[in-house]
Order: structure tokens, then sequence, then C-alpha cells
């Protein structure tokens, strides 16, 4: 019997993506509606994701100056051996 | 097909957010689901009949026409199409209160401490008249859960009956 205790709100958290790209089938799409309808806080989650969603879609992309690449590669690499030293 | 829907205020589907066109005289203008829409489902138009309603509490409740084929699903129908016919005008903040209190009062005789806690925060007092609709809905979750631990898959469907019978009687729509 479906139920908004089909799934519970940390799984809901998982899914929120797939669910705003459509890439859910019939059934888990129904599963985490029905949730949504009853759990106002997952409700208010899933809002926020639309929103950022939809922020983050109209951004520009923006070609990053091959000399701050550059520096942050040498940083992140630098980073990654002091991380390797210490394991 | 003649069916029921769940929408919010200002018509506005609860996951599509498509502003359904409302009726005036005659019945609102057909809105079809959109294959290329991931806002809006692609398997249809959703609505509920009877016995679906309590899975989808919310603030405005419509009587709608679905165009065949209708897919009867466990929690809802699919159609093709559909179009908002009238709204159910009984369907207001006093009877979401009345619903939800006499779900509160199911969820206490069940007798399991936690979602007795739970439904009375929320559901109850002045919480409760703070979204009326939304916690009517969380009424529905805390007592189904109950009713699984307290008598499994019997007492869940016993729930869900009652729930609908409630329904259909206060609304008139039996």
């Amino acid at each position: 019997m479906d139920s908004p205790a089909d799934i519970r709100c940390h799984e809901l958290v998982e899914l929120v993506t797939d669910y705003l790209e459509g890439a859910l089938d019939d059934a888990a799409r129904t599963r985490f509606e029905l949730h949504v309808v009853a759990c106002r806080g997952c409700a208010n989650y899933l809002e926020q994701m639309r929103a950022t969603a939809e922020l983050v879609g109209e951004t520009p992309d923006v070609e990053a100056d091959p000399e701050q690449l550059d520096e942050l590669l040498e940083a992140f690499r630098g980073w990654h051996r002091r991380t390797l030293e210490e394991s | 097909m003649r069916a029921f829907k769940f929408l919010r205020p200002g018509g506005v589907g609860l996951f599509s957010q498509t502003r359904w066109p409302q009726p005036n005289g005659v019945p609102g203008a057909w809105v079809r689901a959109s294959a290329g829409d991931p806002a809006l489902c692609r398997a249809g138009v959703h609505a509920c009949a009877v016995e679906h309603l309590p899975f989808w509490l919310a603030e405005e409740l419509w009587e709608i026409e679905l165009e065949a084929p209708v897919a009867p699903r466990r929690s809802k129908l699919v159609a093709p199409a559909g179009r908002l016919v009238a709204r159910v005008e009984a369907w207001d903040e006093e009877a979401a209160l009345a619903f939800m209190a006499e779900t509160v009062d199911r969820i206490r005789g069940l007798d399991r401490r936690g979602y007795v806690a739970e439904a009375e925060i929320f559901c109850t007092g002045d919480a409760a008249r703070e979204d009326p609709f939304g916690n009517a809905a969380l009424s529905t979750m805390i007592a189904v859960e109950a009713a699984e631990h307290a008598g499994g898959h019997d007492a869940v469907r016993a729930e869900r009956a009652t729930e609908v019978a409630w329904l259909a009687d206060r609304l008139a729509i039996a």
C-alpha cells in the first residue's frame, strides 16, 4: 500500500536530484511525492533545491584565468601530497 | 470520467506548479500532460478517486474531468488530460481541522507513545491552526505509521478506509 512513510526523510534527500531531473520511475516518483505532501520539512527542502537548481542554471560559465588555474592546481597537488605523506 | 484533484492556492499543481485554468460557468481549459517537460509527470495528468483523497491533502479540492483512457494506480488516477469542473467548497480550513482532530483521536487510541506525542505537537491547538491543510496531511502520515506499528497492513488499510469514509461523508462526494 502506498504511504508517505514508504520513504524516510533521509532517503528523500538522496533522491531529490533525480526527482528534479525527472530521472525517477513512476513508482519511485509517486513514493517521493506522497512523502513530500505530508512532510513540511521535506517540502521546504525540495523547494530550496528547486530554487537552487534554477539559479545555478542561470549562472553563465566563466573561463578561468590560466595562471589562476595553474595556481589552484598546484595548491591542490600540494594538499594532496601532504595528505598522502601524513596518512 | 469525473474525479478529484488537490491543488495549492490559486489552482496551482502540487508538484508541476502548473496554474490550472479555472472554470467560469463552463469547465476550465484542458491541461494535457507534456512529454517534454520534466516538471510535469510524463505519464499524464494525476487525479484522485475518492479512495485516493487522503494521500494528497492540500488547500484546494477540485472536481476534475479526465480524458480517457484513465489508468487507476494504488494512490492515484493517471489520464492523458484533464480539466477543472468545479471547486469542492466543503473542503476548507474548518473541514481540515475537523479531519485532523479525528485522525489525532485515532492515533491516541492506537496508544503508541511517540506517535501520539508527534501528533499532539503538530496536529492540535495553535500548531494545527497555523497550517491546517499541511498538518492534516501530516496527521495521515503519523496515523498510518502508528497503525502499521500497532497492527500491520490490516490496521493501515482500516485507517485509510476510515479517512476515506470521513472525507466522502463530510464533503458529500461518495
